[in-house]
């Protein structure tokens, strides 16, 4: 018996021995946590019977490992699990805007901001030098200039979205992998624990996948069993014990074909809320999309402005109305009619701008009644009513309609006439630039501003009827038709200037024989027209923001530089929080490797006693058989 | 520029550079929470609170300044409670510029401060919440059947924290 208890002793030593090892060698393991052996007394002898020895007490019968031991903290975990989420969103978002940034160029030679700069300086120097040809290719230098730099920023905003869509289903993939593979050792970890092991790496390596996980998406992890943990995404399981539920990436046709994730099974949307997925469908749908829709209107409305005081300027053998920009339409006719939803039948009117035929004066009283309605440029369409009264002028119903913010806003345009035009869609990018609806139950968009033929609904245009371009009073070259998706990145100038500088309409022009319109050109030596574009530049030409070009540009650029400033600083603090974490929870799973070798010195000593206890058995044994007696 | 305006980004100047300050030392207290340096932690706030007792005033002032601006330049459509962004709009081009970019850097160092504040309210919490599960986990011992003893009969002995025992 006493050899068996020393046996006991020598083998729980060198179990316990073999776990402090383990430890030692996995030290510099993130993922590991420590293991400690648990020593406890084997069961004693005990012998319930009237005749058994009167020997006090039970006989013991030495040690035995009772389990390995996994220190690890539930509390610490979870944290970390939370903290991570967010750390994976603020670091995707960091990581795009910075991109964005490089993109926008700020501040240097080579940027939108600085090209505009020098169009409009050229436009000056025309103005002043209208008869040199030299000055006319300048302008158009400064043009392309710009142009190809616009092109060039909306190219690379939209390869960084399509940049965002495909690490989405590569995100998708990775959850997949990881849930699976926590699948898996739910199953291993259940099976060893059948047998009475204690699979303590393979539970590390899966608290270790489910920190991946949840830096991707917003996970939490149910640890109700005590074999298996389910892993939940919103409430919903991704892993249930040894059910793996797989998500993926699925084209949605009403975000442009973008990647949309969805439970493979039932095809349900996933809800997303946290993690670098959720980092990078925002970037995406959000800060990406808007980005490339201002570098869009940007575009448009430059273009539109630009070429609204051209038209009406002569070049310098006379021609006129000559577009200065290339103007795309989304349509092949010239009555704006469109298939939107790609049945192949057209569908809707597409109209970008229409300018009444009359001249107004801004500050006086209208003097008329009505009430002004419109189509809300969102999903639910809802109609938006603006009333004035004849006290109103037309610079206040102009205010109303432009803080209305209902997709359309309002300016007097160079001729002192009222002009209208579209914004950007607040639900799908195809409906950009159209105007959805306008109708006036008085006279003020009819008969005073003469943009409408008749008041009321009969009278009224609205975007989803064919042919409505025949609603509106102007001529046809007072009508801009709606531009083809995505003007910044093919805006251009138009062939007949590129080709002819001779037509760069520097030159304003006289009324001859008092038709009151500008009909006749007034020679080569006439740059006012040339001025008026220069003035520009001092125009809220971004009607929609009430700013000029270049301030509407330098508050885009801004705006994301505080992104990417917030993001940079939530990254900061999330890698403290994460810090902390980290250290309480080395303060509990991490290998102190002065407190191990301390232990190998213990273990090793109660070893050594152990085999001192057979040694002294086998002495006491050998006492017994060869020198007692004889 | 009028003085009420020169008085405002005056105001503006200070307030932004008293921002600035507790940003810096707000910066400190994530150092003192991580070193768990108590001491250092109350000694930091106790200057904050003095430098917010300043902003105070500060605000007070703004308002008057704010209250004059509005009767020199003659504005009675204007409330009381005019918002810079309503002052910019009434000013000539460069100065709404410069109070812009102002307003700007001001918005912009409180949301950095708000943010680091909470970032610190987390680290203390967790901080707490470890401490009192350690707390815990020592006050609640656990007991085990530890053998035997000269009279045969086995006791039962108290063992170490539950904290460590933990499995996950």
């Amino acid at each position: 018996m006493g050899l068996e208890i020393g046996k006991k002793g020598l083998m729980s030593h060198q179990q316990a021995l073999q776990v402090t090892g383990h430890n030692i060698s996995n030290a510099e393991n993130k993922e590991y946590s420590r293991q400690r052996v648990v020593i406890t007394s084997a069961d004693p002898l005990y012998v319930p019977a009237l005749n058994r020895a009167n020997t006090p007490g039970n006989i013991g019968q030495g040690s035995v490992v009772a389990s390995v031991e996994r220190i690890r903290d539930a509390f610490i975990d979870d944290r970390i699990i939370t903290e991570k989420n967010t750390m994976g969103y603020w670091q995707t978002k960091n990581d795009f805007v910075y991109q964005i940034e490089a993109v926008y160029n700020e501040p240097s030679d080579q940027s939108v901001r600085s090209k505009l700069d020098q169009l409009w300086q050229s436009w000056e120097e025309l103005s002043k030098y209208p008869e040199e040809r030299s000055t006319r290719e300048v302008v158009k230098q400064k043009a392309v200039n710009l142009s190809n730099e616009v092109n060039l920023v909306y190219r690379q905003l939209y390869d960084l979205r399509l940049n965002a869509n495909r690490q989405v289903a590569h995100r998708v993939d990775q959850i997949n992998m990881y849930a699976k593979d926590v699948r898996d050792l739910n199953e291993r970890i259940l099976k060893a624990e059948a047998l009475g092991d204690n699979p303590n790496d393979l539970k590390d390596r899966r608290d270790a996948l489910i920190e991946k996980l949840s830096t991707i998406v917003n996970v939490s992890v149910g640890r109700s069993d005590k074999d298996e943990v389910f892993v939940y995404i919103s409430g919903e399981n991704l892993v249930q014990g040894e059910i793996f539920h797989p998500l993926e990436a699925k084209m949605d046709t009403e975000n442009n074909g973008m990647y949309k994730v969805v439970w493979q099974e039932s095809g349900r949307d996933v809800t997303i809320k946290n993690g670098e997925i959720y980092g990078l469908i925002e970037v995406r749908d959000k800060i990406l999309r808007e980005n490339i829709n201002d570098v869009n209107s940007f575009a448009i409305n430059l273009v539109d402005m630009t070429n609204e005081v051209h038209r009406d300027g002569f070049g310098r053998r006379g021609e006129t109305n000559v577009d200065f920009f290339k103007h795309m339409m989304v349509s092949d006719n010239t009555e704006g009619n469109f298939d939107l939803n790609n049945d192949g039948v057209d569908d809707v009117s597409a109209i970008f701008k229409v300018a009444g035929s009359n001249k107004l004066d801004a500050s006086a009283a209208i003097g008329i009644t009505g009430t002004l309605t419109f189509v809300t440029n969102d999903e639910l369409e809802s109609t938006a009513q603006i009333d004035y009264n004849s006290k109103d002028t037309v610079n206040s119903i102009i205010k109303k309609i432009n803080d209305a913010r209902v997709g359309v806003v309002a300016y007097l345009d160079h001729n002192s006439q009222l002009a209208m035009k579209a914004t950007v869609a607040k639900d799908v990018d195809k409906k950009n630039f159209m105007i959805r609806h306008l109708e006036d139950s008085g006279q003020f968009l009819v008969g005073f501003s003469g943009i409408l033929k008749q008041s009321g609904p009969q009278g009224s245009f609205d975007y989803r009827r064919l042919n409505d371009i025949a609603k509106f009073l102007p001529s046809r070259e007072h009508i801009t038709i709606a531009p083809k998706f995505n003007p910044a990145s093919y805006m251009q100038i138009a062939d007949s200037i590129v080709n002819d500088v001779d037509k760069i309409a520097a030159a304003q022009g006289r009324d001859v024989g008092g038709t009151g319109d500008v009909n006749t050109g007034n020679g080569i030596g006439d740059g006012s027209n040339a001025l008026r574009l220069a003035h520009l530049r001092h125009k809220n030409g971004m009607v929609d923001n009430n700013t000029t070009f270049n301030d509407f540009y330098v508050a885009l650029v801004s705006q994301i530089g505080t992104q990417g400033e917030e993001a940079k600083d939530r990254v900061k603090n999330q890698e403290t929080l994460l810090k902390n974490l980290t250290n309480l929870r080395e303060s509990v799973s991490g290998i102190n490797l002065d407190e191990e070798m301390a232990n190998m010195v213990a273990f090793q000593h109660g070893y050594n006693a152990a085999a001192r206890v057979i040694n002294t058995m086998d002495q006491m044994l050998d006492t017994i058989i060869n020198r007692m007696g004889a | 520029m009028m003085k009420p305006v020169l008085d405002l980004e005056a105001i503006l100047n200070d307030e932004k550079q008293i921002y600035e300050e507790i940003y810096a030392l707000e910066e400190k207290k994530e150092g003192a929470i991580l070193d768990r340096d108590g001491r250092q932690l109350e000694k930091l706030s106790l200057i904050q609170e003095k430098l917010l007792e300043n902003i105070a005033v500060l605000e007070k002032k703004r308002d008057r300044v704010i209250e004059d601006y509005i009767r020199v330049n003659n504005l009675p459509d204007i409330s009381g409670t005019v918002t810079l962004q309503e002052m910019v709009r009434l000013m000539d081009e460069s100065a709404s510029r410069h109070f812009s970019q102002l307003g700007m850097d001001l918005k912009n160092i409180l949301r950095r401060l708000s943010s680091l504040q909470h970032t610190n309210e987390i680290l203390i919490k967790d901080n707490i919440d470890f401490f009192n599960m350690l707390m815990s986990g020592l006050r609640n011992s656990t007991s085990i059947q530890a053998g035997y003893n000269s009279a045969g009969k086995e006791n039962s002995k108290t063992a170490g924290s539950l904290l460590f025992n933990k499995t996950a």
